[in-house]
Parts: C-alpha cells; structure tokens; sequence
C-alpha cells in the first residue's frame, strides 16, 4: 500500500500511523503466525515479504514514511530468516523496481514515466510477471539455501 | 522461465572441472543447452566430455587462451565464469606475487571474458559471475587477497550490467557462503592449523553461523545460477545474490 504526499510537510500522523501498520505490522504478525504453523508441521518453510527501491533510497518527498517502512521490512525479514532458519523456514524479501501495476500507473505523468524508464539500464519499467518470476523461484526447492535475502528486481535501477 | 528454453542455445562455463562451475555445467546440460566447458584440469573436464559437453582446456591467467575461449563463445546466450583460485595464508606474510596469481585468475577473466563475449550476446542472453560471501565479509583473513577478488567481481559484474542492458543481456553475481567443494576443503585444512585447531573443530564452528545450519552442496548453487540465467530473471540485473544459509543478508 502507498500513500503519497507531495512533500514530508504534508505528512500527517495518521499517515504515518496507516503505512506502518499496514505495511510493517501486519506483516510481521502475519509472518510470525504462519512461522508457527509451519514449525507445527515439521516441514520447513519459505516466507517471502515485499519491500520497495525506498528501502534503500529513503524514498523523495512523502514516500519518505512508505520507504521508512519498507525499511522496516528489510529489517525484519533478516531478523525473521535468522529466528526460523533453524526450522529450515527460509524468509526473503522481493524489491521491485517501478512495475506495471495500478500503484504505480495511476495517475502518472507520461514524463515521470519516460524518466524512470530513463533511469533503468534495461530501458523499460517491469511486467508484473517478472516481479512474481523471483517469487516463485524463492518458493520453490531450488531456494532452500537461500534466506534473509532482499532481491532487487529493479532492471538495474540500483545495483547492490 | 518457459520449460525447454535452454534447448539447443549455447553456454560457456569457466571452472567447470569441479565445484560449482562442475554443478553450473551439469544444470545447463540437464535444461538441454549445449555447453562449452572451460578449465585448466583436462582430467576433470574429460566428465563433463561424456555427459555431452564440448571441453576446451584453458589457462585464463593466459591472454591468448582467453582469446581462443571468445572466439570459440560466438553466439552464446549463457556465461558462467566460475573459474577461481584460493590461497591461504596469513594476512601478514602475503606476497605481492599471491596479489598478482590470485588477482590474474579470479578477476582478470571475468573482465576481459565479459568484455569478450558480453557483445558477442543475443539479446535476453545473461551472464553469471561466481563472487562469494567473502567479499562483503571478508573475516577469514587468511584468504584476504581472494575476498579481495571476489569484491571486485561485485564491480566488475555491475559495470557490465551497465554495458550490456542497452543490448538485454543481464549480469549477476553470486555470493555463495559455505559450499561443500574441493576449494572448501583445502581450505578448513590448511586454516585449522594457522588457527590451532582442528578441521572438524573449524568446520562445526563456521557451521554454527548459519542460520539453516548447513552447508550447501554445489548443485544447490546451480540452481540459483540457473534461475538468473533464465527468463525468470528477466528484469534482474547488475545484483550480487547471496546464496549463504543466511549467513550474510545484505
């Protein structure tokens, strides 16, 4: 979820307050009661939660509080791989780069398109497809060694 | 990633007589690629050779081999430069001349190979480069020079990410942790006694910082090759992938 606000002026408590809950909370006593349940069945795991590119820029303007908690996602996924590795669960993090998809295309200035795609190597903003491409792979057997991962599907747009 | 479609494209692997690059070479093989395998050990080449793999004996240290290696890559869509080196030794008796071996054949090929063959690529063709965890830990100070290398790498690997995206063709690292490989052996062996202690006492240790609790096989490594290799990966590029158990996150 995203609420965007021009400027970090504009941001209000209850933004705040929605972004973190929605985005940071929630996703740590949601992955906290299916960690449970799959210890309970013995069988090991796979979690994977989503962060953003502003995990790691900081995010402009109001995205600020967004970026901040998908920093917290980035955060506690480490925390979260390293907690259940032991029961052979593994916990990742996919981070998109700009992808085809509602939040994004909604309301955006052709310009503002044109200069992210500018800013890719590949030249191109991502199908929603090729976002779900590492989800799968981090879902499947062939993932097993890997956790605490954040997987930057960005086109490029940061390497690191 | 579409079923079958490695079929008849063509891969070089680096490296491939043992070890990851051995695993890499097998998995392109199984995707029914062909495969170009590349080491300086004829002898561990020779199975690769009859699992149907094209073999070509190499030093990479050496610039003419690299140039036999480019000229017999056109028209490849998969590289994987796995070919390494390790030496240990203590970080204060190092030589400049272990600077140069170990720098000459870990991070001088995976250059002048990418910058070889990277245009000679097709597009959605990709590339993988064999980093390791060691070059963002870089603790087992016995082997510095080599975390060095491997940290290298990461640049190399990002600067062609950069060179080869107008063409699509994708580079990637991979950080492999604790692999079980002949490299990983010599290793334990010859750190343990540096360190006073045994192989067994300094194998559970390592393994203790593991999150999963264990080391990986060289097939395992392959398969996250693999994925970055394919369309899977598609909008992935210029990154440096852990693969470690959760030994390094970041």
């Amino acid at each position: 979820m995203l609420r965007r606000r021009n400027s970090v002026d504009e941001v209000t408590e209850e933004d705040w307050d929605l972004q973190l809950t929605t985005n940071l909370k929630a996703g740590f006593f949601l992955v906290r009661a299916a960690a449970r349940a799959m210890i309970e069945q013995g069988k090991g795991g796979r979690i994977i939660t989503f962060t953003s590119q502003g995990w790691w820029t900081g995010g402009f303007g109001g995205s600020v509080v967004y970026a901040a908690s998908k920093g917290g996602v980035v955060s506690m996924t480490r925390g979260l791989a390293r907690t259940y590795g032991p029961h052979q669960i593994t916990v990742n993090s996919v981070s998109p780069g700009q992808a085809r998809t509602r939040m994004l295309m909604e309301g955006l200035k052709p310009e503002v398109l044109e200069s992210m795609t500018n800013a890719t190597p590949l030249g191109r903003i991502a199908e929603p497809e090729e976002i779900a491409g590492t989800v799968v792979f981090l879902a499947s057997d062939h993932a097993k060694f890997i956790t605490g991962a954040t997987i930057n599907i960005s086109g490029g747009f940061l390497m690191y | 990633m579409r079923v079958g479609e490695a079929r008849g494209r063509r891969s070089v692997v680096t490296g491939a007589a043992s070890g990851i690059g051995f695993a890499a070479a097998e998995r392109l093989l199984a995707e029914e690629a062909s495969v170009l395998a590349v080491d300086v050990n004829a002898t561990g080449l020779e199975r690769l050779r009859q699992k149907g793999a094209e073999v070509m004996v190499a030093d990479l240290a050496q610039p003419a081999d690299r140039a036999r290696v480019i000229e017999a890559s056109r028209g490849v869509h998969y590289l994987v430069n796995a070919a390494g080196i390790i030496r240990v030794r203590p970080i204060f008796e190092t030589t400049v001349q272990d600077w140069r071996d170990i720098f000459t054949i870990n991070a001088e090929p995976v250059f002048f190979l990418c910058q070889g063959i990277g245009p000679q690529m097709p597009g959605g063709g990709a590339i993988v480069n064999l980093s390791s965890s060691s070059a963002k830990l870089a603790s087992t100070i016995e082997v510095a020079i080599y975390a060095a290398s491997k940290t290298a790498i990461l640049s190399i690997t990002r600067s062609f990410a950069y060179a080869l995206a107008p063409r699509d063709v994708r580079v990637n690292a991979i950080c492999p942790g604790i692999v079980d490989t002949p490299m990983q052996d010599s290793v334990l062996e010859r750190v343990a006694p540096i360190r006073g202690t045994t192989v067994a006492a300094l194998s559970e240790a390592r393994l203790k910082t593991i999150p999963l609790g264990r080391a990986a096989p060289p097939e395992e490594c392959a398969n996250f090759i693999w994925f970055l290799l394919s369309t899977q990966a598609s909008y992935l590029t210029g990154q440096s992938m852990d693969f470690s158990g959760g030994l390094v996150t970041w």
